[in-house]
């Protein structure tokens, strides 16, 4: 880790972490408004993107259909409750998981730009799963088919074993390279990923290679109420976890020096957190394939709003604004488009990708972009 | 003293205006997320302005059907049974393919029993075989044992139709029964009648079979009969899971699937089933393979037969060629009396050549055919001139009834239905001395001098 002079904390924020004894202070009372706007926001957007769609439910039709009471059209429970809701959650989950990942992982990397996508964990995700596609596809022609749930099971499979194989490359190259070369080490990972995904689909035939773009696309549209019981755990799991790290997350935004001084072990926080990644960046990965930009943006969002670089406030704000951004893009990606589908990822770069120009040029005029504080 | 206080006085200016340097980074940075956030969200909602929505008032199309007592002449195209009687036969139509590989049907007096068998023919398809039972309206459904579990029951005669592909929706008005559609893929169909209906908001959009699965959404809000699914790759065998998990009748369809053209023709009779149509459906059908042998015969006696090849350019150097005897195309180029210098028994699929391939094997070829409308994109004319037809000019696309505004192509329409009709341009194309005044339908010369 590199702890120049020059790199800028927020130390105020921070308090001492106590032991490794998990968070006993409370949040202060000053975020609560904004706690409660974000969850009003997810909760608004959450009831439009079961209200709005092709097919046009009113807000009392969506009501009676989750309560179960008589509603003027049969067709729109089966509707709401078969194909909104469960992309709706899907949606929330993804949004939060990734947010909390990315939080963790700029932490962990003092880099403001860190993300799966950024540090090649996407791009390993996209290695793992075009190599179960490959071998399957070679192996036993119609394996994907008549073998749906297992076929799925080891696109997940794939995408966590890849992107869990890059983030330990990472870890241990953040040992020896500073925050530029290991950003730039992990887009070049990503291009060598990408790459390899090209040569490996030439490999295969093309309904094969049609599953891996079909992944690849990114939706929430493909979690049904089969998978979603999955992704919720893995994701509940890891943000429950990454809430019981919080202090040493603290720790490590002075250094691992100063962090060992306040009695974390470094090494196995790290291997911690990088777990708490895994889980969630793998099993939304997994499900709901590459989704862009969430990680990345949602900290600096709640770094704003909270003027704070506290993980313990941090990460309740990441969630709900990770929920919402989410639920935002599937909410303008699943809208009724006459004539094309829209991918989530775009929408996700609409709005993602104005919010890190403005972190790069807000960060080049305070002269400290290559921190997280 | 005056030159400490100059300097504290300097200090302190530097200090204020350093904070005030800091507030204005900061003010100015939240107005740069404002802006941003602002104008990507002002941007993203002009955009939907471009969505296309469904009320529904009351739910899906209640059609009652008129009742029928006996033993019907005809199929019962719109009636249902009433007083079931199982030793009554209540398919007195049947049809049987002849050239379709992938689908057969077995009648059992009240009931059908249809069933998919996509060959490994083409590793575009998949394998998965699938088993319906269409049970005659007003009858009894019988149990699903045996061979038949886990088939899927719909009633026929279906009401209403729902289709994401254009030669199912072709079909569907071949036989007469546009007016049972409430969905299809939506805008681009070339059929103006039924692109009228669409434009009136009186038919659906599900999307479309080349895009991705149904939109279950809508296909749930409409209830139809039966929705027939195009089910070419792995994804749209995911997607038929689970719209019949979600109690939608949907039935695969694999016209395009087929290895000739009067086979993917052939399934006319196949929607048919679904219609109790099968009398109509012969009838058409009879028409157009008397039409397709007829031209056939005509084109292949002759002696003195073009070297001919279809080839679509891919980009990259690479073309998409017709050589194996699984692809319809190839099939044509031999049955409208040309030679394939790309043919490859030995093919199961479309083949993809590079140029310098190209050249090798069909350097000489006096007729090239693509799907291509425009030259824009191809290899240079440095390359192209090696090749005969280039110089000669006689390379032809099928893109002629094309509504390049919408955009809608007849090909996959009217071409896929009435081969006879490609058949026959080809045939002329090649040996114009056979259909002296033929004016082409679907080809026209692919205009070289473009660029």
């Amino acid at each position: 880790m590199s702890n120049s002079a020059s790199e800028t904390v927020k130390l105020s924020a921070i308090e001492a972490p106590q032991g490794l004894a998990p968070n006993s202070a409370p949040v202060p009372r000053r975020y609560y408004p904004v706690y409660l706007l974000l969850t009003a926001a997810v909760a608004a957007i959450f009831l439009l993107e079961l209200m709005w769609g092709t097919v046009e439910i009113p807000l009392r039709g969506v009501i009676a259909s989750l309560f179960g009471s008589e509603v003027v059209n049969p067709n729109w429970a089966p509707i709401i409750w078969n194909l909104r809701l469960p992309r709706a959650a899907a949606a929330a989950l993804a949004g939060s998981g990734l947010a909390a990942s990315g939080l963790l992982l700029q932490t962990l990397f003092r880099n403001p730009l860190a993300g799966p996508w950024a540090l090649g964990m996407t791009a390993g995700a996209q290695v793992g799963v075009a190599l179960i596609v490959v071998t399957t596809g070679t192996v036993a022609f119609g394996f994907l088919t008549s073998l749906a749930w297992f076929s799925r099971l080891s696109l997940a499979t794939g995408a966590i074993l890849g992107a869990t194989s890059v983030i330990v490359l990472m870890v241990a190259a953040s040992r020896r390279l500073g925050t530029v070369p290991l950003l730039i080490f992990g887009l070049m990972l990503g291009f060598f990923g990408q790459g390899l995904v090209n040569v490996l689909l030439h490999f295969t035939n093309e309904p094969q290679g049609k599953v891996y773009q079909s992944w690849d696309s990114g939706s929430y549209g493909g979690v049904g109420w089969n998978q979603l019981p999955f992704l919720a755990s893995a994701v509940t799991l890891g943000l429950v976890a990454a809430y019981f790290f919080s202090k040493r997350l603290n720790a490590f935004l002075l250094g691992d020096n100063y962090a060992r001084s306040l009695g974390v072990n470094v090494s196995r926080a790290r291997v911690g957190v990088m777990a708490i990644v895994i889980s969630l960046v793998g099993s939304v990965t997994a499900y709901c394939g590459p989704i862009t930009f969430i990680d990345v943006i949602v900290p600096h969002i709640c770094r704003g709003l909270l003027r704070t670089s506290d993980h313990r406030s941090l990460l309740p704000a990441s969630l709900l604004a990770g929920a919402l951004l989410g639920l935002l893009g599937d909410f303008i990606a699943g809208a009724p488009w006459e004539r094309h589908f829209l991918h989530v990822n775009s929408v996700n770069a609409l709005i993602g990708a104005p919010v890190i120009v403005w972190v790069i040029f807000k960060r080049k005029r305070t002269g400290s972009w290559a921190t997280v504080g | 003293m005056s030159s400490v206080l100059s300097r504290s006085s300097n200090m302190s200016g530097m200090k204020r205006e350093k904070t005030e340097q800091a507030e204005k980074t900061k003010r100015t940075g939240w107005g740069n997320l404002s802006v941003c956030l602002i104008f990507s969200v002002c941007f993203v909602f002009s955009l939907l302005t471009g969505c296309r929505t469904y009320t529904l008032d009351g739910g899906a199309r209640n059609l009652n059907r008129p009742s029928f007592r006996g033993a019907p002449g005809h199929n019962l195209a719109g009636e249902c049974v009433e007083g079931f009687d199982p030793s009554i036969d209540y398919f007195p139509d049947k049809v049987s393919p002849k050239h379709a590989r992938i689908y057969s049907v077995s009648y059992h007096g009240h009931y059908k029993v249809v069933r998919l068998n996509p060959p490994r023919t083409d590793q575009e398809e998949n394998p998965v075989a699938d088993t319906m039972v269409l049970v005659q309206c007003g009858t009894s459904a019988p149990s699903l044992r045996g061979d038949l579990a886990g088939a899927t029951i719909i009633e026929t005669p279906v009401r209403t139709i729902a289709a994401n592909d254009n030669i199912d929706v072709a079909f569907i008005n071949r036989l007469g029964q546009a007016e049972r559609l409430v969905a299809i893929g939506g805008r681009e169909v070339y059929n103006e009648q039924i692109r009228r209906r669409w434009d009136e908001k009186k038919l659906a959009s599900i999307g479309f079979a080349w895009h991705e699965a149904p939109n279950l959404e809508v296909v749930l809000a409409y209830q139809p009969d039966v929705l027939f699914m195009r089910r070419a790759v792995l994804t749209q065998t995911e997607a038929m899971r689970v719209a019949r998990r979600l109690g939608v009748k949907a039935a695969p369809t694999l016209a395009r699937s087929e290895s000739t053209y009067l086979a993917a023709a052939e399934w006319i009779k196949y929607i048919a089933l679904f219609l109790n149509e099968e009398r109509r459906a012969e009838e058409v059908f009879s028409r157009v393979e008397e039409e397709c042998t007829r031209i056939r015969n005509l084109a292949v006696a002759g002696t003195d037969k073009p070297r001919a090849i279809w080839v679509n350019y891919e980009g990259g150097g690479f073309w998409r060629t017709a050589r194996s005897p699984y692809d319809l195309r190839a099939h044509y180029l031999e049955d409208a009396g040309a030679i394939n210098p790309l043919a490859d028994e030995h093919s199961l699929i479309s083949g993809r050549l590079s140029t310098e391939q190209l050249l090798k094997l069909a350097g000489d070829a006096d007729y090239w055919i693509t799907e291509n409308h425009t030259i824009q994109g191809w290899p240079d004319k440095i390359y192209l001139q090696q090749f005969k037809a280039y110089r000669t000019g006689r390379i032809y696309h099928h893109q002629k009834r094309t509504n390049f505004e919408v955009p809608a192509y007849d090909w996959y329409e009217t071409g896929a239905e009435r081969p006879g009709l490609v058949l026959k341009d080809l045939s002329a194309l090649f040996h114009p001395e056979l259909f002296p005044g033929h004016t082409q339908l679907f080809f026209e010369t692919l205009k070289t001098e473009e660029r």
